[in-house]
């Protein structure tokens, strides 16, 4: 289980999180949501202790983050930032490879390679496994990295808006990857998301921050309430049916 | 990247295109035939600098001077031609891997020790040396090229230790690190005397002439010693490619291991430049033709860039005494004559490549 206890950190005097305390279980899908700035990419990040908490911690099977060592923390967890950055020609089999990285001595092992063709593969994107990872489209580059992330093997996976920039389909095969992944590997995810309805339909949870802090957590329906809406983004929303599913209708700015 | 160039004539061609882990298989082989070629480069590169210059000699002559016979071309051969070729390689492999260990850490194609400032701290340590003890003392030069090289490396950590500091930070001070020492060394070729400003001047062009062999036993030691730390290091540079944060998620130590680099490469750079001056371009150029030829790993890309620098160093040095006989033209000139058209070559086919 990961689990975070009244996790907080600040740039000197300023607050970005406090006292968020949530857990994701293995085999569940927990969406993060909440307006810009909310603290949404700094809670993963003190997670994985790219961002040292201020206070609060964050535990893996009950094993405070901090205390393991960087190998074994990228076993246990594995993390997808917002930003794809691509500084120097590198060809996509290289990229995914690279989630092996803390299970690699020096060569990489057949069994590696095997395991990076397999989430390639999974992927749909074997053909393009000596391409150069700058030249593929957005949707493209964002599967590769989940691929980078599956390949790590981690029991739990933190990814940061897997699905913005991201066409319809892309947006849908992306999230289905996800679940699948999820359910059929036994592993944990803590998404960030911006889209409510994509989060309403694929997660186990949700946690809505507002100012760095949680504002409601608990089943997708049960947090995506019209009040709580209109509270925490300034909208006003109507949620309603459509062929057995529920979605969430901005309607405009609330004054 | 040219590597690639096959898998496109494969499906050209008609013949089933490999996929996925098969095609990682077939990536590699390329890779290594990569490495050979440029192997083989860099020793047709070391035995035309044997054999080729003012004086004529011949394949039966090397072998004549390695089975230990004396006389001119002999003394010539190995006197004064094999400790400049043995010096081109070292420095050339030394600057190129500085670099591309550099540009790993930092993230940025143009990141290299000369960008971070080293090589003018190094610079300036020769000029003060120069003033100070005067060039008739070569060691002592080095010695207080080497000490200024160690200064400004230890500011530009201090700066990589300053909270938040990224790579862009890292970068702007190692450029504030070299105006710096730049504008110390002009102002002490400013009021030096006539004789002074000479030899500073020749120190900077670089000169392989310098190198005796107790010189390059000192930086053999230097430059081979980094060699095999950063080689193994070789997953987490790949790592450092996908950005600082995720590299962190991939289980790197990534501050401790910048600093390590950095330190290191620094240590390749002044084992290089400090007995032959400063030799442009090649810890910039050099990488980035290994990675044309191998593309971003750096379990082939270190060991590319070795043999492409130490190759482009001793081509200059060639070059260099044939062109204008018997004038030899300064290293460092020669290197960035040679590196830029190529390197302009090289750019320009592959922006044309991605369009």
């Amino acid at each position: 289980m990961l689990e975070t206890h009244n996790l907080g950190f600040g740039w000197g005097k300023t607050r970005c999180l406090s006292g968020v305390s949530l857990s994701v279980k293995p085999g569940e899908v927990v969406s993060v949501i909440g307006p810009n700035g909310a603290g949404k990419s700094t809670l993963l990040k003190c997670i994985l202790h790219i961002l040292k908490p201020g206070e609060g911690e964050a535990r893996v099977h009950g094993k405070n983050v901090g205390a393991l060592h960087p190998r074994e923390r990228a076993m246990k967890m594995a993390y997808v930032p917002q930003a794809l950055p691509s500084k120097f020609p590198m060809s996509v089999f290289d990229v995914v490879l690279l989630g092996r990285r803390p299970y690699l001595s020096w060569k990489a092992a057949d069994r590696d390679i095997e395991k990076a063709g397999r989430e390639l593969e999974r992927m749909g994107l074997s053909r393009l496994a000596c391409r150069d990872y700058d030249t593929l489209s957005g949707g493209q580059k964002q599967k590769v990295m989940l691929a980078r992330a599956f390949a790590q093997d981690a029991e739990f996976l933190l990814l940061d808006e897997p699905t913005s920039n991201l066409d319809l389909r892309h947006q849908l095969e992306v999230m289905c990857l996800l679940k699948e992944y999820t359910a059929q590997d036994g592993k944990g995810a803590l998404v960030v998301l911006h889209n409510l309805n994509t989060a309403a339909r694929f997660s186990d949870r949700i946690v809505m921050l507002q100012e760095g802090s949680v504002f409601r957590a608990g089943l997708p329906w049960d947090v995506l309430s019209g009040k709580n809406i209109e509270t925490v983004y300034g909208v006003e929303v109507e949620t309603v049916g459509l062929n057995g599913c529920r979605v969430v209708v901005p309607l405009r700015v609330a004054g | 990247m040219f590597f690639r160039d096959t898998a496109t004539v494969n499906e050209a061609g008609g013949r089933p295109e490999a996929t996925g882990a098969a095609a990682y298989g077939l990536m590699g082989r390329r890779k290594t035939l990569g490495l050979f070629a440029l192997l083989c480069l860099t020793l047709g590169a070391a035995l035309a600098g044997l054999l080729i210059g003012t004086y004529d000699t011949g394949i039966r002559d090397l072998a004549a001077a390695l089975l230990g016979e004396t006389g001119t071309k002999s003394a010539i051969i190995l006197g004064l031609r094999l400790p400049r070729v043995v010096m081109a390689l070292l420095v050339g492999a030394g600057l190129a891997v500085g670099g591309a260990v550099c540009q790993a850490v930092l993230g940025n194609p143009l990141a290299s020790p000369f960008t971070l400032g080293v090589s003018s701290g190094a610079g300036f340590g020769a000029v003060l040396g120069i003033v100070l003890f005067h060039s008739s003392h070569p060691d002592a030069v080095a010695a207080s090229a080497l000490v200024f090289a160690a200064i400004s490396t230890l500011l530009i950590l201090g700066i990589n230790n300053i909270r938040g500091a990224g790579s862009e930070t890292l970068i702007l001070g190692g450029v504030a690190v070299m105006f710096l020492f730049s504008s110390l060394t002009s102002f002490v070729q400013y009021t030096g005397t006539l004789q002074e400003v000479g030899d500073i001047v020749f120190w900077f062009f670089g000169s392989l002439s310098k190198a005796g062999w107790r010189h390059i036993a000192v930086s053999a030691v230097m430059i081979a010693l980094p060699m095999p730390y950063l080689y193994l290091k070789a997953w987490d540079y790949n790592a450092f490619l996908a950005g600082d944060e995720a590299a962190l998620a991939l289980g790197v130590h990534v501050g401790r291991l910048r600093t390590a680099s950095i330190c290191l490469s620094a240590l390749l750079t002044a084992g290089a430049i400090c007995f032959v001056g400063v030799i442009g371009f090649i810890g910039l150029v050099a990488p980035h033709i290994a990675r044309m030829l191998v593309g971003s790993d750096h379990r082939y890309l270190l060991p590319a860039s070795a043999l492409s620098g130490a190759a482009l160093v001793a081509l200059a040095d060639l070059i260099s005494r044939i062109l204008w006989p018997p004038q030899i033209i300064p290293i460092g000139i020669m290197t960035s004559f040679l590196g830029v058209p190529f390197f302009f070559f090289l750019l320009v086919r592959r922006t044309r490549r991605r369009l």
